[in-house]
């Protein structure tokens, strides 16, 4: 019968979805598990990414102040009798100078910000009682200020969290060094996280507790445009104008590339739980098979049975939606610290921790689930609505129609691998499209996992069958009759395992290069630095009776600094050493005698990030501004770096002098002379620094190898904590799917009890069962996960950050994932097997 | 207790005997709960075969069940050889299901994973009885029920006649003292009924054990010794109606 079904009709055809729904809360409720898991990674993810971005945003935007353009120096700074003439000579009012400086106040790290508040009125046009900073009104007199030195000001939230008062006294460590000061005031901000972590003071007083007296870091200016060239001729050498928001972009875009990745992550955990939802609907069809069958013998048609089956995971997917995006905002909270100290170890200090939340992420992921669910539910529906009438009430045809089918999913599977694969090899692609790759691939692979599961089970039962006894036996082929459930719990684990082994192998072989490159890189055994680098220098007397001494073998000296370029700012290496500024191992191409070039042509050498990003090789060149102008230097090779993904430039300390009025020395590393205990002479060489501790700190090289390593991991906590969330989604998936099997069996394991098996045997059989699909889903996951890893590194990695990656086959990450999915599959089985056991073989058989 | 490791029944046992004594069972909650049996009395002994009657939901399958010893009753006993059921744990309960009782359905409910062969063998395997000695027994059965040739067969890869012979084969393979059959032949036609009755039978009457039909057919009542019907919760004992 085609005749379209009546209003009522088909309201009470959705009322008996609805009672469907209302009697299987098991059911309905794992199906809303694995859409609100998904949703609330996805919402996590993008909430921790926006917030962390939004305050990257703001902390860039408070220390600027809101001004058009930014006038910026060298190493040394900006000598602030310039920022007098600017105002006076050329009569730029609307301008101001700004220093800038990290201090720590109760082990917390603020940066401190000095500023002319007269100036600040000018530059922002408002009232002397009410000071602008970014978005922060500030609510302060300067004049009070100004008298009450050395004074700062702080936000009401900052003030807060810090526990301070108006008017009470307290310490800022600045390098070691305890200064104490008043807070003269607290200001309500409009924008409390813009204001947050932020120390004001006034210019003189910032000078002071920074020891920069007479320098100011930048002057904030409002430029019409026609001021902008006029003013760029005046300047002197060694400073430069800046487009602020051209600037800010470039600063933002850094951090990209991670964010990227960080979503990828969340949208794997989308994909894991789309085959948690089909799976579940896939269930919920077979369970009403008599009845989907009956409707379809009543005349309900293929499409108004289709659009049921859709209607009525859509209505689940809307209400744990919603649930997924509130547990989402929570878990974003978490995960917005371990993005911004990520971001902050990687970037960029960001100052701003509060949570800023993104309504339009908590939109995407409630989209982005709905959507899942929505076409999850489309293969199932249509498998319903296509068959007969009779096919429908028969449980086998679902069966066969997926047997039928496998070598055609196996081939479409491999199809797909094949084109991610062959994408993966285009020369010129972009991050999304390695991204895109990666997911074809990933896609590809859950499509072969059924197909390779029937095979493995006939290799199992063809080669130990005879072993086993007649319930393990059982327990084998279960898997294989009812692969349209156990293919997709396999293919969900397996496809998290291959995540866990993926992301293992790429940290762990990042890992393993750091640590090589860290043994080739720490040239000495004694590494003395500066604890402000901006302020500081080793103290050239130290230098001296170190080189002299008997005790030094060699003595390498380093001044690290930030220098403006075409491609923004970027980190400098200036380096004075008896042995080659590079080991050869770590020069990745150079030019010919680069060594000497690097002095007798005044080149430098690149890392590998920057070479990468700025697309530059040997030969090419590279403009910085020096003090006195801007100055282009030949690139004479690209060398291995991990300190950065920024990039850095490396320079003879002769050429840097030259080019550059700054004689501060901030680092220098030791050599102990050949037979001599590497204990004794570290306690030497400390006795000798005591007197300097104040400004310097020293490490062996055990001991930066052991900080790097911590900053490390610290770096990747966001990547492992999204990899644990993918294994619970994971998780969620195989439980549900090893539950629809074990529902579906009631029977036979009733019949199974009421023939005398008991409830421990049938518990091991269940768990057999389970336990050999997690064995199936670990042995399928390592390949993927080794695809999964050499993507990671040699693409995904790449094209975010620019480093070369080691492959590293980190057994101990494919032992941990071998045991995770077997572990997992056990556990997952645990509450079927009970139930099994727990089973009443008559209220099981009454079926019959 | 005797074990499917023994092959006949010992001279010196005292014979296999059932007794139930005011069993009581009801369905349902509250006030909706129906009695399905009430008071209900009957002993039997090996040897016996025993036809049930009744109308559907009379609670002939509930009485097969607390026979099995798969279900409860709510009042009265299970006496089995004097034992009282009701003492026994689940274990014990299971053991003696395992050990002493055959069940066979109306649908067959054969294990669909496993073949002809090892649907029968799975019961020797659960008694403990292992390599040549159950494979012997198992192809002595499948010999025993003429389907010597479809022991690697699935269940959806036979006949619904084959199917009901493997499930009779799978309930008489232990040598159970109890054996219980629920519509055996429902699901068959009038042919292959007569004939898979005859081979209960013979092969019940070799193992001297107790046969308990549930049937609502005629000519399956009439091959039994004992005819009882179940009437609002009790049972009737038909003499001479049905006998030939």
């Amino acid at each position: 019968m085609t005749m379209p079904m009546s209003l009522k009709s088909v309201s009470l055809l959705h009322r008996s979805s609805w009672g469907y729904l209302r009697r299987h809360p098991w059911q309905t409720g794992l199906m809303g598990l694995g859409i609100a898991l998904a949703v609330a990674m996805v919402v996590a993810v993008d909430v921790a990414n926006a917030s962390a971005r939004r305050a990257f945003a703001l902390t860039l935007e408070s220390v600027t102040a809101g001004a058009s353009h930014q006038i910026l120096g060298g190493p040394s700074g900006i000598d602030e009798r310039i920022y007098t003439s600017l105002r006076t000579d050329l009569g730029f009012r609307s301008s101001a100078p700004v220093i800038r400086g990290r201090v720590r106040v109760q082990g917390r790290t603020l940066i401190l910000l000095g500023t002319d508040p007269f100036s600040e009125v000018a530059l922002n046009g408002v009232q002397p009682d009410s000071l602008a900073l970014a978005d922060a009104k500030v609510r302060i007199n300067p004049i009070r200020v100004l008298l009450q030195q050395p004074s700062v000001v702080l936000s009401q939230q900052t003030a807060q969290q810090l526990g301070l008062k108006s008017s009470e006294s307290f310490n800022l460590d600045i390098d070691g060094a305890i200064k104490s000061v008043v807070l003269a005031a607290t200001f309500e901000a409009d924008n409390a996280a813009a204001a947050e972590g932020l120390v004001f003071a006034d210019m003189s007083t910032a000078q002071w507790l920074l020891g920069r007296f007479g320098v100011i870091d930048s002057i904030d200016l409002h430029l019409q445009n026609d001021e902008v060239e006029p003013l760029r001729e005046w300047l002197p050498a060694g400073l430069t104008l800046i487009d602020t928001g051209n600037r800010q972009q470039r600063l933002m875009q850094m951090s990209a590339a991670f964010h990227h990745n960080l979503t990828a992550m969340s949208l794997l955990a989308l994909l894991v739980a789309a085959l948690l939802i089909v799976n579940t609907v896939t269930f919920s069809v077979l369970k009403r098979r008599t009845s989907l069958g009956i409707l379809r013998s009543l005349g309900v048609t293929r499409s108004e049975l289709i659009r049921l089956i859709c209607i009525e995971t859509l209505i689940v997917a809307v209400v744990f939606g919603v649930l997924g995006c509130a547990f989402g905002v929570a878990l974003g909270q978490v995960l917005v610290r371990f993005v911004s100290g990520t971001i902050s170890d990687l970037y960029f200090h960001l100052h701003v921790t509060a949570f800023l939340l993104d309504y339009r992420s908590i939109a995407k992921g409630f989209v982005l689930g709905l959507g899942t669910a929505f076409i999850s539910s489309l293969v199932p529906a249509w498998e319903a609505g296509k068959s007969l009438p009779v096919q429908v009430l028969q449980r086998s045809v679902v069966e066969s129609g997926w047997h039928r089918r496998l070598p055609w999913m196996l081939l479409f599977g491999a199809v797909l691998a094949a084109l991610g694969s062959a994408w993966l090899q285009w020369p010129s692609g972009s991050l999304w499209g390695g991204f895109a790759a990666l997911g074809l691939q990933v896609v590809g692979f859950c499509l072969c996992i059924p197909a390779l599961l029937m095979l493995l089970v006939k290799l199992i039962m063809a080669v130990f069958g005879y072993g086993f006894g007649i319930s393990t036996r059982m327990a084998v082929r279960g898997i294989a009759r009812g692969v349209s459930r156990s293919g997709l719990a396999v293919a969900a684990l397996a496809l998290a395992l291959s995540v866990t082994v993926g992301v293992g192998v790429m940290i762990g072989s990042f890992r393993q290069t750091v640590i090589h490159w860290l043994e080739q890189s720490l040239q000495g055994d004694m590494h003395i630095s500066v604890r402000n680098r901006n302020t500081q220098s080793v103290p050239a007397d130290l230098i001296d009776d170190l080189r002299h001494s008997a005790e030094v073998f060699q003595l390498r000296q380093i001044r690290r600094t930030l220098v403006e370029t075409q491609f923004g700012p970027l980190r400098l290496m200036a380096v004075a050493s008896p042995t080659p500024l590079v080991t050869p191992e770590l020069i990745m191409a150079s030019e010919a005698n680069w060594q000497t070039r690097l002095q007798e042509d005044e080149g430098v050498m690149i890392s590998e990030t920057l070479a990468y990003h700025r697309s530059l090789s040997s030969g090419d060149s590279i403009t910085l501004l020096t003090d006195v102008g801007e100055k282009t230097f030949s690139v004479l090779g690209v060398f291995y770096d991990y300190t950065s993904s920024r990039g850095l430039l490396l320079m003879d300390d002769q050429v840097y002098r030259q080019w550059w009025r700054d004689q501060r020395v901030t680092a220098i590393s030791l050599s102990r002379p050949p037979n001599v205990s590497a204990e004794l002479w570290h306690q030497r060489v400390a006795e000798r620094l005591v007197p300097y501790s104040e400004t310097l700190q020293w490490h062996s090289s055990e001991g930066i190898r052991t900080l790097s390593l911590a900053l490390f991991d610290r770096t990747f906590t966001i990547t492992q904590a999204l990899r644990l969330l993918v294994i619970v989604v994971a998780m969620v998936a195989i439980i549900s799917a090893l539950l629809a099997l074990q529902l579906e069996r009631q029977q036979q394991y009733a019949l199974l009890r009421a023939m005398g098996m008991k409830p421990g045997q049938l518990m091991a059989m269940v768990l057999t069962e389970t336990g050999l699909m997690g064995l199936v889903a670990a042995l399928l996951a390592m390949p993927m996960g080794v695809v999964m890893a050499d993507v990671l590194i040699d693409v995904i990695n790449r094209r975010s950050f620019g480093w070369s990656i080691q492959f590293y086959w980190a057994w101990e990450t494919f032992l941990q994932a071998f045991a995770l999915g077997i572990l997992s599959a056990l556990v997952a089985g645990l509450y079927p097997a009970w139930r099994a056991a727990r089973l009443q073989p008559a209220n099981g058989l009454r079926e019959q | 207790m005797t074990t499917a490791e023994d092959p006949q029944p010992s001279n010196t046992e005292p014979a296999f005997q059932i007794e139930l004594r005011r069993l009581e069972k009801s369905y349902g909650q509250g006030r909706v709960r129906r009695s399905v049996l009430n008071g209900l009395d009957f002993q039997a002994q090996a040897g016996q075969t025993v036809a049930l009657l009744g109308r559907s939901g009379s609670g002939k399958s509930t009485l097969l069940n607390l026979l099995a010893g798969i279900d409860q009753p709510d009042a009265g006993e299970v006496l089995v050889n004097g034992r009282h059921q009701s003492h026994l744990t689940d274990s014990e309960r299971t053991d003696f299901r395992r050990r002493q009782v055959g069940f066979i359905y109306q649908s067959f409910l054969l294990i669909p994973t496993l073949t002809a062969f090892e649907n029968i063998a799975l019961v020797l395997e659960l008694n403990d009885v292992r390599g040549g000695e159950l494979k012997r027994r198992t192809a002595t059965m499948l010999d025993d029920i003429g389907l010597s040739d479809r022991g690697g067969s699935y269940p959806d890869q036979l006949s619904g006649g084959e199917q009901q012979r493997i499930a009779i084969a799978r309930a008489l393979v232990h040598r159970p003292k109890l054996v219980l059959a629920d519509e055996p032949t429902g699901n068959l036609d009038e042919d292959s009924g007569r004939s898979m009755l005859a081979l209960m039978h013979s092969l019940v009457s070799q193992q001297h054990g107790l046969l308990v039909m549930v049937t609502h057919s005629l000519a399956v009542a009439r091959s039994a010794e004992r005819v009882l019907t179940l009437e609002q919760g009790k049972l009737f004992e038909r003499e001479g109606e049905f006998a030939w």
